[in-house]
């Protein structure tokens, strides 16, 4: 794995032995619509299970990964109206504490309409992370225009595009994420869009890929999946 | 609360006013195509003055999401309609829901008093054509959003802070346009741009806005903020409705946007007289 992470331009000393610590080694990509934060649930919380699902899913992988540190990477507006950070850090941070995870954390965000140019600048600030092995969270979900009665209503084009980033996201397959056509994206609210971008360059290849679940109660297409060990 | 005025009428500051939807739409959330024929829109009118609206608002194209409907559509759905009401209830005051200064210009044309901008200035030509015709103009809260489309993951530092930015800088512009300063209504826009949340909060705190000086008009009617609140169905938000009524009436809105007029011109009269600013109907009891 150690050649592996090399092969792939990942930077940072590597320790003698079996296993490699530095540079990205997995990802976790979850749902992060804001129903989960804990200032926007009513009476019933709506998303528990969702968020339940996310954490197990967390607190499997930062087992296997006990000393890496770990990277938030969210999408965000570009012109915010608050000063709150993003919903995908704040999602992040709510699961690593209710984990109880007390590594390293550290968030990079980009927009979600995020140019090429912002792009390679949030896979920097992963990349030059100091030496570690580093678990990237992504909060990252797809369309938000899957029926009627969905956020964005319903765009006929969102479902093949879905399935597309589902299957890439099962498979590993970073090409297909890098092909995805961003003003597309845009038109389906996909908001994940910048945010796998990164992913895509950061663990290009992941070795192990696999998508643990999918669901759209909403009309937004969430998506827990695991890339890495 | 202030003084202000609409169509031929000048109301006094402490007005509380019932303004009844007409959908000549077929798709409406609530209505869903009851008035959208021309016999069923009239049936309605007739049915909201019976029950004391001061304000009929005219609506041809629904808010959320849809089939496009083109200005043209619009116009043929609301501007023979304004005419027809025009001539059947003279003293009536009529409004019409859009965005678009073309369809805002034909129905001024046609006698509309008043043009709700539902969509927060999405047309910014709008003020001046409510100016050209002396009509009076409602200036909503949007979170600056495309018109039709619901909110999505919006986040404010300050709701309210955001609402009193956008709609008195939209009624100070519409002034200097030349609508008449005490023709002007600003609308926090419930679920518009917001999510419930920011919805109840806007209510919590309507106070900051009458505070301003306008006017203030609130569209409370069966909205996904009540249905939230309480977990009901559209069709089964009126209690929730009419609760969020007393509590906006008594923080001073003074224009009520409702699908149910009877029942809402109870609570504001019984607002009113709670507020004593209004004399009960009839008083016998203990005075035999």
């Amino acid at each position: 794995m150690g050649v592996r992470m090399a092969e792939v331009g990942m930077t940072g000393p590597v320790t003698e032995g079996a296993e490699p610590i530095s540079g990205v080694i997995a990802a976790l990509v979850l749902p992060s619509p804001p129903m989960q934060l804990p200032e926007y649930v009513g009476a019933a919380d709506p998303a528990a299970a969702i968020r339940e699902r996310s954490a197990a899913a967390l607190a499997d992988l930062l087992a296997r990964h006990p000393k890496a540190q770990v990277v938030v990477v969210s999408g965000r507006e570009r012109a915010a109206r608050h000063t709150k950070g993003s919903v995908g850090e704040r999602v992040g941070r709510l699961l690593l504490a209710q984990v109880g995870w007390a590594g390293s954390v550290r968030s990079v965000d980009l927009p979600f309409d995020a140019c090429p140019d912002e792009i390679e600048a949030a896979v920097a600030a992963v990349a030059g992370v100091p030496a570690s092995a580093t678990v990237l969270l992504i909060p990252a979900d797809l369309s938000a225009k899957r029926t009627e009665k969905a956020p964005g209503h319903l765009d006929p084009r969102a479902a093949a595009v879905d399935d597309g980033v589902l299957a890439a996201l099962a498979s590993g397959d970073d090409a297909a994420l890098r092909a995805l056509d961003p003003a597309l994206c845009a038109d389906l609210w996909l908001t994940g869009w910048a945010a796998l971008q990164v992913l895509a360059r950061c663990l290009p290849q992941p070795g192990s890929a696999r998508v643990v679940w999918s669901g759209d109660p909403y009309g937004v297409l969430y998506v827990l999946a695991r890339w890495g060990r | 609360m202030v003084e202000f005025r609409l169509g031929r009428h000048t109301y006094a500051a402490h007005s509380r006013l019932v303004m009844a939807i007409v959908n000549r739409t077929p798709d409406s959330f609530y209505d869903k195509g009851a008035t959208w024929a021309a016999d069923a829109a009239k049936d309605r009118v007739r049915q909201v003055v019976d029950e004391g609206a001061d304000i009929v608002d005219i609506g041809g194209i629904k808010a959320a999401p849809g089939a496009e409907i083109d200005a043209a559509e619009e116009m043929s759905r609301v501007v023979d309609f304004v005419g027809w009401v025009r001539a059947a209830y003279p003293e009536l005051v009529i409004s019409v829901d859009t965005w678009r200064a073309e369809v805002g210009r034909a129905v001024c044309a046609e006698g509309a008093d008043l043009l709700n901008d539902a969509w927060g200035g999405a047309d910014p030509d709008l003020p001046s054509v409510a100016a050209e015709f002396g009509a009076g103009l409602v200036c909503t809260h949007t979170g600056g959003v495309t018109p039709r489309t619901r909110p999505f993951r919006v986040e404010y530092d300050d709701v309210v802070a955001d609402i009193l930015e956008s709609v008195v800088g939209q009624a100070e512009r519409a002034v200097a346009v030349g609508v008449a300063r005490d023709r002007i209504l600003i609308d926090p826009a419930h679920d518009f741009g917001k999510n419930t949340w920011h919805s109840l909060e806007a209510t919590r705190r309507l106070g900051e806005l009458v505070g301003t000086g306008w006017p203030v008009l609130v569209s409370l009617s069966n909205k996904d903020f009540v249905g939230e609140t309480l977990d009901r169905p559209v069709g089964e938000r009126l209690t929730g409705t009419l609760a969020a009524t007393a509590i906006s009436s008594w923080l001073g809105a003074q224009v009520y946007r409702v699908h149910e007029v009877a029942e809402t011109r109870q609570v504001l009269d019984m607002v009113s007289t709670i507020a004593g600013e209004r004399p009960p109907a009839i008083t016998t009891r203990g005075l035999q």
